[in-house]
């Protein structure tokens, strides 16, 4: 298992880091987007209105990276490899991880640079918020973005079938945000709904992988 | 018993389209197998359900006398499904790619074979996928297959794309792997041609 994850994330690091235009496509990108979202800022809504920004940017270069696991006969290289799919999907998701991680980093230094008035304060809470919204988001959006590669046509209906996933992950973290400005990180982590939202991404990393491989082989 | 694959009662529809019905199939260790038909009568189907790609079926197909769907993962390993398009990462060279399939199936490819420099692929083995022809992404998908020449390979329309020269040197290999190597050799093809190995057994699925 863990040499297919290796010999996979090998290839997806050769792949996002040889080609020059996928870097610059990632920093226009967000450029682009935390600036849009910067010029209607106020103060009270600066993590909310970031968290938002890497929520769609995520969306956005998840459907990206899911298309480079597509070959020119529109299927997905994995589907016909000798391979457990879900160890597949678990190497996909620790890759996108790692590249949401790194989108949060230059996010926090576009909305520094161009918010004039409002800062984001990198704290220990604001870390561990940011690292367990990419892994739940990581494993949700991979997932789905995977799906939607090999289904084609029927991207609709697996769109719907998001939902019931997406929602109560949003609701949680929208709610654990209001946590990040007022307590210790110590209070972050004992409070109700980062508990909750962490639960829920440890059940999500176990389920996509097995989700995506029965979807997928059946 | 020298049956590798057997079939009993294979049925297999997408939605409420029934692509074959009751197919008993059995096909032997070492031998050389052909499924053809028309388009749409289901050689894909067939062939993706004995490579354990597509387990959404009913009726039984085993593999060494177990079922495929209880099979473990080394079956994977043993057995090697080529599409009938084939099937690369596009952002990355031919040999990287060969690379890649090498080491999934942990296997060591040589490229320095002569297969490679008979097949013309050396020149362009560093050449990003989308800069090849359709011909020239088939013969690097021959030339993996049988340079790691598994215990079954299965092959969808392996000729396709490929000129008749071309076809006569992979026919060839195809013989050398199977009297060589005792690989089981299935494979689709809806052409009438003749071939440089001889085949032990063939299904036509439209009268089955």
């Amino acid at each position: 298992m863990f040499r297919i994850i290796i010999i996979f994330l090998s290839k997806d690091f050769s792949i996002e880091f040889n080609e020059k235009i996928n870097f610059f496509y990632t920093l226009i990108l967000l450029s682009t987007f935390s600036l849009i979202f910067t010029s209607f800022l106020e103060s009270d809504y600066i993590l909310f209105s970031y968290f938002m920004t890497l929520l769609i940017t995520n969306m956005i270069l998840s459907q990206r990276i899911a298309r480079s696991e597509s070959s020119n006969n529109q299927e997905l290289v994995a589907y016909n490899l000798p391979i457990d799919l879900s160890v597949f999907c678990m190497s996909k998701i620790l890759f996108n991880i790692f590249i949401y991680l790194l989108q949060a980093i230059l996010l926090v230094l576009f909305y520094n640079l161009f918010s004039q008035n409002y800062k984001i304060d990198i704290s220990t809470s604001f870390i561990l918020f940011t690292l367990v919204y990419a892994i739940g988001l990581a494993c949700l959006l991979t997932t789905f973005s995977l799906m939607l590669e090999r289904i084609k046509s029927e991207g609709q209906f697996m769109f719907i079938s998001i939902y019931p996933l997406v929602l109560p992950f949003l609701f949680l973290s929208f709610n654990s945000l209001d946590n990040l400005f007022l307590v210790s990180y110590e209070d972050l982590i004992n409070s109700f709904n980062f508990q909750v939202l962490l639960a829920f991404d440890i059940l999500m990393f176990v389920i996509c992988p097995i989700l995506f491989s029965y979807a997928v082989r059946r | 018993m020298d049956e590798l694959f057997e079939c009993n009662k294979l049925s297999k529809s997408y939605l409420n389209k029934k692509v074959f019905e009751n197919l008993e199939l059995k096909i032997r260790k070492k031998s050389i197998f052909q499924v053809c038909g028309q388009n749409g009568s289901g050689k894909t189907t067939l062939l993706k359900i004995l490579s354990g790609l597509d387990k959404d079926y009913s009726g039984t197909v085993n593999f060494n006398n177990k079922e495929i769907q209880n099979i473990e993962n080394d079956f994977y390993k043993d057995v090697l499904f080529l599409p009938s398009v084939p099937s690369f990462y596009n952002d990355l060279s031919l040999r990287k790619n060969l690379e890649f399939f090498s080491k999934i199936y942990q296997n060591n490819i040589n490229f320095d074979d002569d297969l490679m420099n008979l097949l013309n692929l050396k020149k362009i083995l560093n050449e990003n996928i989308t800069n090849l022809s359709d011909g020239q992404r088939k013969k690097g998908q021959l030339f993996f297959a049988i340079s790691i020449s598994p215990k079954v390979l299965i092959f969808d329309e392996p000729f396709n794309f490929i000129d008749d020269s071309t076809q006569e040197i992979i026919q060839n290999y195809i013989k050398k792997i199977n009297n060589n190597r005792d690989s089981t050799i299935i494979f689709s093809d809806n052409s009438i041609r003749s071939y440089q190995f001889e085949i032990n057994r063939k299904v036509d699925l439209k009268n089955v």
